[in-house]
């Protein structure tokens, strides 16, 4: 009986990634086709990705793109790890606020939080570039690394900090030597969901960008008036890759903190 | 030691966040022309180089995805942008919103090189605000072999593609006003109908075409055409450009009873910061080998009648890239699309559904 549903649960596993992943897989394939349509598979080249090294403006729009995103990366990481380690300090009721606070900008439809967003910047009169992509995408990256950190957080036990406390550690020293590096793993796994969830936004980047500063994604979807070429397809081929080596990484990080949490349980 | 490793790295980072924050284009200073429309090469960047190089003015481009998008920048930052190129209906609300700079016509020398068939339009009657830059369409593309194997009549008009030897054979764009009015059209009205006589009478007529339909397909219906999966598609010009050039078969055919036409044009913001300097652009791009050599990187129809001699003889000759005059004048534009659009929405969702 119980070989049975096993079996049935392989065939619905590799069914549902199956059909997850051949539709990526044809990118990938067509961006070696030599026509430029999707319709007829016309011989092999390497073509469309010459083309792409060759294409200024998509180079101009990914560094953009990598600067925005690593940078909120890094923003978003630094003000959600501090919103969770003070969430922990508070009072319960403060904490809820917190929690409602840190998720609402999930729940504000995209577009009305870009026009909103356009509006305040401007009444702020900042520069529309770097500065505005950089603060819109980390309003709403923020909010999973607060979850991430406040998730690992809670399963540290208190009586560790306590002891250093009681050792004679200052906060500041407590939190440095043993907090930090206990949510480092959840830091930094939240941190490449912030590049991802960055370098995936459309919206947001359309309103904000200044006149000298469209991102890729902007780029890619804009071009459809005039027709995407199978450039298109070399590019999502190498962003594959490159998720792949990023998520590659993020696993091995996660391997490594659970050692962690496990020898500090053993303690 | 480590720790502090982490903390070096983060100072570090915020240096070189601030670095990137605070070094914006400043240079505002009249040789810098801000213009915004669709990517890609919508606004090849050879010609925009070659006007950099000529005269000194830097361009940024910025690429948006809609007019919306351009109306809503254009509203909340008229100061920020000199020039957009937006369709027809969008020149008709930035006008009526009091967002466009009158042009001056004595700075525009190359003005006289617009063919007169693309100007005078119901959105800019007196041609004051809006230069046609590309003009598309969108009519059918076939395969008369294939139409003649299954044993159904050529096609001239919408109507032919209500032949029953056509079952499973179309292929259509999925926007519910587009496909309404090509119903409405094939019944001989006009676009954006509101009677509700004659809107009902196309919603009939619709659900009789659905059994003809195979796919509906708004990025690549030309691919079907190619692939063999349809012998009828109803799409935009430049799709069907790339789709003969796949298949050397098929053929446009401009329905008798008309096809709708998209007219992008560029206009100035009133509050435009580099008037001079867009109106030397807009006065570049209208000389007639600049404006051929936008028409071939783009693929879109040149306004500019003054270009025909520099096309290609293999553009000039395509009607679907350089729409002859007597093509041009049987189109119509989508008027009043806000008026219609729940009602058809809703046709379209029931049909669609059926």
């Amino acid at each position: 009986m119980k070989r049975k549903t096993n079996r049935f649960g392989i065939f619905y596993l590799s069914f549902f990634f199956v059909l997850l992943y051949l539709p990526i897989l044809s990118v990938v394939l067509y961006s070696f086709n030599a026509g430029s349509s999707t319709a007829k598979w016309t011989g092999l080249t390497l073509d469309w990705y010459r083309q792409l090294f060759n294409d200024r403006v998509i180079g101009e729009a990914f560094t953009i793109s990598i600067q925005v995103a690593v940078l909120t990366a890094f923003l978003s990481a630094l003000l959600g790890t501090a919103a969770a380690t003070i969430s922990l300090t508070v009072t319960r009721k403060m904490k809820k606020v917190i929690q409602g606070l840190m998720l609402l900008p999930l729940l504000v439809p995209e577009v009305a939080l870009g026009v909103s967003l356009l509006l305040f910047f401007n009444g702020l009169k900042l520069p529309f570039g770097h500065l505005t992509l950089v603060l819109s995408h980390s309003l709403f990256c923020v909010p999973y690394v607060y979850i991430m950190v406040l998730l690992r957080l809670q399963e540290i036990d208190a009586s560790i900090i306590e002891s250093a406390r009681d050792l004679g550690a200052t906060k500041w020293q407590a939190f440095q030597t043993i907090i930090l590096p206990l949510i480092m793993p959840a830091i930094v796994t939240s941190s490449l969901l912030a590049i991802a969830l960055s370098l995936d936004d459309v919206v947001i980047s359309t309103y904000m960008s200044g006149p000298a500063s469209t991102t890729l994604p902007v780029h890619i979807f804009s071009m459809m008036r005039v027709g995407v070429t199978p450039k298109v397809n070399a590019l999502c081929t190498l962003i594959l890759v490159g998720t792949f080596f990023i998520i590659g990484l993020n696993q091995l990080i996660g391997k490594s903190s659970k050692t962690g949490g496990y020898l500090i349980e053993k303690k | 030691m480590k720790r502090n490793n982490v903390i070096i790295v983060g100072i570090v980072l915020i240096a070189v966040l601030a670095l990137i924050i605070f070094n914006p284009n400043k240079k505002d200073s009249g040789k810098t022309i801000n213009l915004m429309t669709w990517g890609g090469d919508f606004i090849p960047r050879e010609i925009i180089d070659n006007f950099t190089k000529e005269t000194g003015i830097k361009i940024n481009y910025k690429e948006v995805i809609s007019n919306e998008d351009m109306q809503s920048l254009l509203e909340a930052n008229p100061d920020q942008y000199d020039l957009a190129v937006v369709t027809d209906y969008m020149v008709d609300i930035l006008r009526q919103n009091g967002l466009l700079e009158k042009l001056n016509k004595t700075k525009l020398s190359n003005i006289g090189n617009i063919n007169s068939v693309y100007q005078g339009n119901y959105y800019d009657k007196k041609d004051e605000y809006s230069i046609p830059y590309a003009i598309s369409t969108s009519f059918l593309l076939v395969n008369p072999e294939a139409i003649a194997d299954l044993g159904a009549e050529p096609i001239t008009s919408y109507k032919d593609m209500w032949q029953p030897e056509l079952k499973n054979n179309i292929v259509l764009i999925d926007w519910s006003v587009e496909i309404i009015g090509l119903v409405l059209k094939s019944l001989g009205y006009e676009y954006n109908e509101t009677d509700p006589v004659k809107v009902g009478e196309a919603r009939e007529r619709l659900f009789a075409l659905k059994d003809n339909i195979v796919r509906f397909e708004t990025n690549t219906p030309e691919d079907s055409l190619v692939n063999g999966e349809a012998v009828i598609g109803f799409m935009y010009s430049n799709q069907a450009v790339k789709g003969q050039a796949a298949n050397s078969k098929l053929q446009p055919v401009f329905p008798q009873e008309g096809y709708p036409i998209y007219i992008d044009s560029w206009v100035m913001s009133k509050e435009a910061p580099n008037k001079e300097a867009a109106y030397a652009f807009l006065n570049y791009i209208m000389e007639p080998e600049v404006a051929a050599k936008i028409g071939e990187i783009t693929n879109f129809t040149s306004p500019n009648k003054a270009a025909g001699p520099y096309l290609s003889e293999e553009f000039r000759n395509n009607p679907m890239l350089n729409m002859p005059d007597e093509v041009a004048a049987n189109t119509s534009f989508y008027i009043g699309v806000e008026n219609v659009l729940e009602e058809y929405e809703h046709i379209y969702s029931e049909f669609k559904l059926k």
